[in-house]
């Protein structure tokens, strides 16, 4: 058996402390990986606290990032309907995850959620974009609004 | 979550007013649905309008060279200006092609500069935007014998860059100015220079911070150095012709082309950045091809073309290469294909784009093996033509990548 895994603390909005094991944060969070290398981070006695990230979402970072750690190998057809399952949440826990991976700088999260979000936009005219978003004030005056209307009819 | 299910509102609301969430969903959409997007709101506009938007985008999607435009040629039986997709994917967007009183002169990622009756624009294909020039003498049509250049490149500076070779009143000697869009003014660079007198300025070719442009009998390379504004005069020759490679025009192809007004044309090469490389090829107008490609060793920071690719097209299989009587009353025998560019064919191979009168196929270098890329409509002719072997109705092809930027 060699040394035992060395695991790090993380604090979610509501307190709970969750212990991860610190190869898996520091491979895909830069900004812990950042804490770890300049040693702000001491393995005895701190936790990183996570002020903005609540337990659930704080949990899917962690199986997110412990997933892509132990199956990088896996094939890219696995990890892709791995990702899949993973993302199949409500829009407000989407939001959630979009915000975690970008305060804790997951870029291949960030990545995904991204373009989960595109591809819900993609191909939609103008009329839906303006509801999806709930934009009530596009803020083109009535002549341009009618202009671009008659010039581009089939955007909206 | 699936594609049709909606982001619930106060989150959609959040995302849509961070503006830097906003910019990264929105630099990942396809090119038609930012061009649609752009009025969904002001802010969306500016926000899309942006050329930091455009730069970002540039480098998130990693645009390449997607189609070509073709000048149309000699040839009055097709005077339109053509474009094709080099794939033959179905795409719900096409290029704005220019209208047909305008030539192509350059193009350089995505943007194009267009010579349309004595006006010279900015054109960006992809949004149909375009911008009348000014010129850096009192009016295009009043300058000394110049030369144009563009120099565009989202991935390292902001904006496009002219750069104007003239003849200077010494005899083989040039002068540079350079227009930048930032400015919006020319300005005069370095000092004077000597060129070799068949230096191609028309043809200059913009790679990684220089716009290259050679010589083909002198065999020289000149480029101008976009960090230091200035001509450098630091590039091995040209290499040499294999033995049975004509470039120098056999005697019947100089004949032909005083026969046919193109004497001070010589089409016997192609300079084309691909691959992260730039490469060179050169044909002589018959059978074999060879493809260069310049390899710069930063330690020595000396730089020479390494022969990649030959190909003769006899062995080949391509059945495109068929004797043809080049010009009615002319008795030479040639073979009726013409070569038009050098694109990326994957990741790190090439193909060249070969037009025969039928159609455009790719030939790829590494085995050989041909593609069809376009079918041309309009059956020629071949009586019409008033081409030789290398120069068919097209010659030249002008590179589309997508792109946002501002003209």
């Amino acid at each position: 058996m060699g040394s035992p895994v060395k695991k790090i603390m993380l604090c979610s909005s509501e307190k709970e402390i969750f212990s991860v094991e610190e190869q898996v944060m520091v491979q895909h969070s830069v900004i812990i990986n950042n804490m770890i290398e300049d040693g702000s981070y001491n393995h005895e006695e701190s936790k990183i606290p996570l002020d903005c990230v609540d337990s659930k979402t704080l949990k899917k970072v962690i199986d997110y990032c412990t997933h892509h750690t132990h199956h990088h190998n896996d094939n890219q057809e696995d990890l892709e309907a791995w990702d899949a399952q993973f993302l199949n949440v409500d829009s407000n826990g989407l939001y959630d995850l979009l915000m975690a991976a970008n305060y804790l700088e997951i870029r291949n999260l960030l990545d995904l959620i991204y373009g989960t979000i595109k591809n819900m936009i993609k191909g939609k005219k103008i009329d839906e974009i303006r509801r999806i978003f709930n934009i009530k004030d596009h803020g083109f005056t009535p002549e341009e609004e009618e202009q671009n209307r008659k010039e581009y009819p089939h955007f909206y | 979550m699936s594609d049709d299910k909606e982001l619930i509102s106060s989150s959609a609301e959040a995302i849509e007013g961070n503006i830097y969430l906003l910019t990264e969903i929105l630099v990942r959409v396809p090119l038609r649905d930012v061009i649609t997007f752009k009025r969904v709101s002001k802010r969306w506009f500016s926000l899309i309008s942006d050329p930091y938007f455009s730069r970002y985008r540039a480098n998130i999607q990693r645009t390449t060279v997607s189609g070509v435009f073709l000048n149309p040629g000699m040839d009055p039986v097709d005077p339109e200006l053509t474009f094709f997709y080099l794939d033959k994917k179905i795409r719900r967007f096409r290029p704005k092609i220019p209208d047909n009183s305008s030539q192509i002169l350059q193009s350089c990622n995505g943007l194009i500069m267009l010579f349309q009756g004595e006006d010279v624009f900015m054109y960006n294909p992809t949004t149909g935007d375009n911008k009348p020039l000014p010129s850096p003498f009192p009016s295009f049509d009043e300058s000394p014998f110049a030369f144009y250049s563009l120099a565009f490149d989202p991935l390292r500076f902001l904006g496009y860059k002219l750069i104007c070779i003239f003849e200077s009143s010494k005899e083989d000697f040039y002068q540079t100015m350079i227009y930048s869009s930032d400015s919006g003014v020319w300005k005069h660079c370095g000092s004077s220079f000597s060129a070799p007198y068949d230096m191609d300025f028309t043809h200059g070719v913009y790679f990684k911070n220089s716009v290259y442009w050679i010589s083909i009998i002198t065999k020289t390379t000149l480029r101008f150095d976009l960090n230091k504004e200035c001509v450098k005069d630091d590039m091995p020759l040209l290499p040499p012709e294999p033995p049975n490679h004509n470039v120098a025009a056999p005697s019947y192809l100089n004949s032909m082309r005083t026969y046919s007004g193109l004497s001070n044309n010589r089409y016997g090469y192609i300079l084309a950045p691909a691959c992260g490389y730039m490469n060179l090829v050169v044909f002589d107008c018959e059978f074999c091809i060879s493809v260069f490609r310049l390899k710069e060793d930063y330690s020595s920071s000396s730089r020479s073309w390494i022969l990649m690719q030959s190909v003769d097209l006899r062995r080949t299989n391509l059945e495109t290469i068929f004797h043809v009587n080049l010009i009615e009353n002319y008795s030479s025998v040639g073979y009726e294909y013409s070569i038009i560019h050098l694109i990326e064919d994957g990741e790190d191979e090439m193909a060249l784009l070969l037009q025969r009168p039928d159609k455009v196929i790719g030939l790829r270098l590494k085995d050989h093996t041909c593609y069809d890329v376009f079918d041309i409509k309009i059956k020629r002719n071949p009586g019409h033509y008033c081409s030789f072997p290398g120069v068919m109705g097209w010659y030249r092809a002008f590179e589309y990548v997508e792109s946002l930027a501002c003209v």
